[in-house]
C-alpha cells in the first residue's frame, strides 16, 4: 500500500529526505506537463517544474495537512509560473518559444500540432482548461488555485475549449 | 444558439441531463463529437519529464524544508515521558529571574505614588516644601513657580502612609496647603496638612497623577541618609546622651541626625536629654521613636522653644503609649507589632483629641475586621473630628462604615460628603441621619 501524500510530507519533515523523492515520482510528469502548458519552451518548463518541486520542499512546514496536496502543489506551479512569466515580460527578453525541429515523427508531428494550438490559447484561459481536462481539477479547486471566483473558472474553461476545437481544425 | 451551447459545455462536463434522452442530433451532435475528439487528444495527451528528472530535482533540494518558528520552537521539546525535562527547567529558569529581579530591585517598601502639590503665592520670591518626608529639612524640596496664574508646583513621588506637610513661603512663613482639608494641629499652635496614601491610592482628594512623569521629585530616604557627625562641642556629653537613646531601642540615624539638629539650634545636652526624656523611660519605644523624633525635627525647624520642643515630645509620647494600651485591652495586642499603621492611626487620633472611649468603641466594633480597614476607619475620624464632627455622630458615623464593610475609596467619599456637609452648615445628627438614605 501506498503512503498518502500527508504521511509523506510528515515523513519529510521528521528529516527523511526519501520520502519527498516518492513525492517528485508521483507528480513529476504532471508537473512537467504543466509547466509546459505555461512555458512552451522545454528547457523553461523543466526548470519551472524543478523549481516547483524546491519550494514545495522549502515551504513544506506551511502545509496544511487538511488540504490536498496535489491542490496545494499545483497552486505552487501556477504562481511560480505566473512570477516567471512577470519578470520574464518586465526583462523584455525574447522569448523562442519553438526550436527548430530535426527529424520529427508523425506522434511528434501531433504532439507538436496540439501545443500550438494550446498556446495560441491566452493564458488565462489556457491554464484553467488543462487544470480541468488532463489534472480532472473540479470547478471549485480551480477556482481555488487561479485564486478566481467559480463562475469565472466556469467561463474561462468554455472558452478555452472553443478557442482549443477552433485552434485544432484550422 | 446559446442554450444549445450551454447544453453542449454540460455535456461535456457531465453536468447536464439524463444524457441520452438529450443527446443533439444533426449540426449539434457534430460539433459535439468536434469537441469530445478535440478533449480526448488533450486528455491522451503525455509529456514525461526527463529521464534524470527526479534525481536531479533532489541533488537541487536543500538539506531541510525551512521551518516556521513555532514549528522550531517545537522540535526542542522531546517525545512522550521526556517532556517534564524541558517544564521543570523551564519553570526553574522564570523562577530564577524573577527571584534574582527581586534581589536587584525589591519591591517591598519602594512602591512610590506620584502626587503634585501646589501652592497658590503669587507674590512670593521662593517657596519650598517641608514634611515627615524629608525630615522637615528645609530647602530640600524647592517648588517651582509662579506660573502664570500664580501658582506654585512641586511633582513628588512618596512612599504609602501618612505624611504631615507644610509649605515655607520666603524662607520663613509656614503655610498649610491651600484647600485646607486635610488639615491638623501641629502642636506649636498652628497647623499641617496630612497626607494619607494608602494601597496606591491618595486619601484626600488633590489632584495627583497615576503615571511616572518627567520632573519628579523623591525626597531623600529620610531613614538611609548617612549621619552627620555629632557635635564637636560637648561631645562626650551628646555621646551619652545618643548611648541612652540607643539603650532604650531607638534607631542610632535618626537619633543621631535628631542630636545634630537640636545642637545646630543650640539646645544644650541636658536639654536635649531632658526633651528626649519620655523616650528613654523603658525600651516598648522603638517602634514608635521615629515619630517622637520627627516631631522634634519639626520643631527645630519651626524654631520651637525649649519648652514647646518638650510639650509636643511628651504630648506624642503619651499618646503612642496611650494608643498601645488601647490596642492591647481591645485585643489588638498582637497588631502592634505587624501593623504599625493601625497603632500610628491610633496614636495621632488621640493626638489630635479625639476621645479614647469612643476610640475603644469602636475598634470594639471592628473586632475580627481587616486592620487596614479599621485604620482607614480611624484615619477618617479623625479627619472629621478636624473638620468639627464630634460626638455621638461621629462615633456612629465611624461605626456604620465598619460594618458596611467600607473601602478605603468608598471611606473616601463618605468623607468628602460629611465634609461639604458640615461646610453647609448642616447640623450634624441630621448629616449623619441623611449619610445612609
Amino acid at each position: 500500500m501506498h503512503p498518502t501524500d500527508a504521511a509523506l510530507v510528515e515523513q519529510c519533515l521528521k528529516g527523511q529526505k526519501d520520502a519527498f523523492a516518492e513525492i517528485v515520482n508521483r507528480y513529476q510528469h504532471r508537473v512537467y506537463y504543466m509547466s509546459l502548458t505555461r512555458i512552451r519552451d522545454r528547457y523553461e518548463a523543466e526548470d519551472l517544474a524543478q523549481e516547483t518541486f524546491i519550494q514545495v520542499y522549502r515551504k513544506l512546514a506551511t502545509y496544511d495537512s487538511q488540504r490536498s496536496f496535489k491542490n496545494w502543489l499545483f497552486c505552487i506551479c501556477a504562481n511560480l509560473g505566473k512570477n516567471r512569466l512577470r519578470s520574464r515580460a518586465r526583462r523584455r527578453e525574447v522569448h523562442n518559444p519553438n526550436p527548430e525541429p530535426q527529424e520529427m515523427t508523425s506522434q511528434d508531428q501531433s504532439r507538436i500540432d496540439l501545443m500550438d494550438a494550446l498556446h495560441k490559447i491566452p493564458e488565462k484561459k489556457r491554464i484553467p482548461l488543462v487544470l480541468k481536462h488532463v489534472e480532472g481539477f473540479s470547478y471549485d479547486e480551480i477556482a481555488a488555485i487561479m485564486k478566481i471566483g467559480i463562475s469565472a473558472a466556469k467561463m474561462r474553461v468554455k472558452r478555452g475549449r472553443d478557442e482549443l476545437v477552433r485552434n485544432l481544425s484550422e | 444558439m446559446k442554450s444549445q451551447d450551454r447544453l453542449l459545455h454540460n455535456l461535456l462536463d457531465g453536468t447536464g441531463p439524463e444524457q441520452r434522452d438529450s443527446e443533439p442530433t444533426g449540426h449539434e451532435a457534430e460539433r459535439l463529437s468536434l469537441y469530445r475528439e478535440g478533449l480526448k487528444r488533450l486528455e491522451d495527451h503525455e509529456e514525461k519529464a526527463p529521464d534524470d528528472f527526479a534525481a536531479r530535482v533532489m541533488a537541487a533540494l536543500p538539506d531541510k524544508p525551512r521551518l516556521t518558528w513555532w514549528k522550531r520552537l517545537g522540535s526542542f521539546w522531546p517525545e512522550r515521558r521526556f517532556w517534564p525535562i524541558p517544564a521543570v527547567a523551564g519553570a526553574l529558569a522564570l523562577f530564577a529571574i524573577v527571584a534574582g529581579l527581586n534581589l536587584i530591585w525589591p519591591t517591598q517598601g519602594k512602591i512610590l505614588i506620584p502626587v503634585i502639590l501646589d501652592l497658590y503665592a503669587p507674590s512670593a520670591k521662593q517657596v519650598d516644601l517641608v514634611g515627615t518626608f524629608s525630615g522637615w529639612k528645609a530647602e530640600e524640596l524647592p517648588l517651582k513657580g509662579p506660573d502664570a496664574v500664580g501658582y506654585w508646583t512641586i511633582a513628588i513621588k512618596l512612599a504609602p502612609g501618612r505624611h504631615e506637610y507644610k509649605f515655607r513661603v520666603n524662607g520663613t512663613r509656614f503655610v498649610p496647603d491651600d484647600d485646607g482639608e486635610a488639615l491638623r494641629p501641629d502642636g506649636f499652635g498652628h497647623e499641617n496638612s496630612v497626607l494619607v496614601i494608602r494601597g496606591g491610592t491618595r486619601q484626600f482628594e488633590q489632584p495627583y497623577m497615576l503615571t511616572t512623569c518627567k520632573g519628579m521629585v523623591m525626597p531623600k530616604d529620610n531613614q538611609a541618609e548617612a549621619a552627620l557627625p555629632l557635635p564637636k562641642e560637648n561631645r562626650g556629653q551628646w555621646q551619652a546622651v545618643l548611648d541612652k537613646g540607643i539603650a532604650a531601642g531607638i534607631q542610632r540615624r535618626q537619633l543621631e541626625k535628631t542630636l545634630v539638629r537640636l545642637a545646630t539650634a543650640n539646645f544644650s545636652p541636658d536639654q536635649a536629654q531632658v526633651i528626649l526624656e519620655p523616650l528613654f523611660q523603658d525600651v516598648q519605644t522603638g517602634n514608635y521613636a521615629n515619630h517622637v523624633l520627627l516631631k522634634l525635627q519639626e520643631g527645630v525647624l519651626k524654631k520651637a522653644p525649649f519648652d514647646g520642643l518638650g510639650a509636643v515630645a511628651r504630648t506624642r509620647d503619651n499618646s503612642f503609649r496611650k494608643a498601645k494600651n488601647l490596642l492591647a485591652r481591645t485585643g489588638y495586642g498582637g497588631a502592634i507589632e505587624t501593623d504599625p499603621a493601625l497603632l500610628d492611626s491610633t496614636a495621632f487620633a488621640l493626638e489630635s483629641g479625639q476621645d479614647q472611649s469612643l476610640l475603644n468603641e469602636v475598634l470594639t466594633a471592628g473586632k475580627g475586621k481587616h486592620p487596614n480597614q479599621i485604620t482607614a476607619v480611624i484615619e477618617a475620624g479623625e479627619s472629621l473630628h478636624n473638620a468639627g464632627l464630634q460626638g455621638e455622630p461621629l462615633k456612629l458615623i465611624m461605626k456604620d462604615c465598619l460594618e458596611k464593610e467600607l473601602k478605603s475609596r468608598e471611606i473616601r467619599r463618605v468623607l468628602r460628603h460629611i465634609k461639604k456637609k458640615l461646610k453647609e452648615g448642616l447640623d450634624h445628627k441630621t448629616i449623619r441621619d441623611k449619610l445612609w438614605v
